[in-house]
């Protein structure tokens, strides 16, 4: 856990996220978004966790990227930002919602960062979250399971029916996403 | 000065992790493509995600791979080892997540085969129309 690193990567990563999100062409931005991930996932690494980094590097920003890629491909590229003229009906009915949104999202973050401030420092052996529970996994994990690597441990021991059912939230994805698909197959 | 860095540094994950979650949460309220929104969902849990990894790390701690031998003789100090519990519960969210990801996008894909479009607009004008 280095400081300086963490705090560029945080940086890059909140220039990657509002880039997705102004990014006008669909591609561009999902390309963007790819970059974030694995900015996000260099962040995790840094941090200690390697386990998520593995994964977010191979789930979030490889086969998500996949799936935003093949959806735009059997869909269309353009945002239609670019196709929206002056003369559109919609053009000047957004105006006045447009700053709806906006003013949401930053009630709602100046809430957490009101909240913050119960928020333990970062990285402080002492804090909440680190000491009542996890103490107990990192003294006897390795004695009870014999798996060195403590999150596997801890996700395929003593979490084992979690991971199990992980499967199925899987599985009935991949269902609905054949019959939401394998229907439009029918009708055509 | 010093201290002005030290509570900058303390702080400074969380901070991001608002910052990063209100990006997302105002791509999915405000644009109208529902390409943008998955995107916008996806750095909303992304955030969460920085959030947990965020509370578990410790200063100087290593990563959660403990050296067999040294593990069972219980020399192991707590204090060394980052929280490997954040870890294991954003492994699952990820997962889920991704899954989420898979059939929005199967959900669009069929909404613009009915609409033509994945425009919010256009494809709230085609309902009205038809």
């Amino acid at each position: 856990m280095i400081w300086q690193i963490d705090l560029f990567l945080l940086i890059l990563v909140v220039i990657c996220g509002f880039g997705t999100v102004a990014t006008r062409g669909l591609l561009s931005s999902t390309i963007v978004f790819s970059a974030y991930s694995f900015l996000m996932c260099l962040l995790y690494a840094e941090m200690g966790a390697v386990d998520v980094a593995f994964t977010e590097a191979v789930v979030g920003a490889g086969i998500s990227t996949i799936f935003f890629i093949a959806a735009l491909f059997r869909s269309t590229r353009r945002s239609p930002l670019i196709i929206r003229g002056v003369d559109d009906p919609h053009h000047f009915k957004d105006q006045g919602l447009k700053l709806l949104p906006l003013g949401l999202s930053f009630i709602t973050g100046a809430l957490l960062f009101y909240g913050m401030a119960d928020f333990p420092r970062w990285g402080d052996p002492g804090s909440q979250p680190n000491t009542h529970v996890s103490a107990y996994y990192i003294k006897n994990a390795v004695r009870e399971t014999h798996v060195p690597n403590l999150v596997t441990a801890v996700l395929g021991d003593y979490r084992g029916y979690d991971t199990m059912f992980e499967l199925v939230v899987i599985y009935c994805a991949g269902v609905s996403v054949v019959s939401i698909l394998k229907q439009e197959g029918e009708e055509s | 000065m010093d201290a002005w860095l030290f509570e900058i540094i303390g702080k400074f994950n969380y901070w991001i992790y608002v910052v990063l979650m209100m990006t997302g949460f105002y791509a999915m309220i405000r644009k109208n493509n529902l390409i943008k929104k998955l995107l916008g969902m996806n750095i909303f849990q992304t955030a969460i995600i920085l959030l947990y990894i965020s509370m578990g790390s410790k200063v100087g701690g290593k990563i959660p791979i403990l050296d067999k031998e040294q593990a069972l003789a219980g020399a192991v100090q707590v204090a060394d080892v980052v929280n490997p519990l954040p870890h294991v519960l954003m492994l699952t969210a990820i997962v889920v997540s991704v899954s989420v990801t898979g059939v929005a996008l199967a959900v669009a894909l069929r909404i613009y085969k009915e609409y033509g479009s994945i425009d919010e607009d256009q494809i709230l004008e085609r309902i009205g129309k038809s």
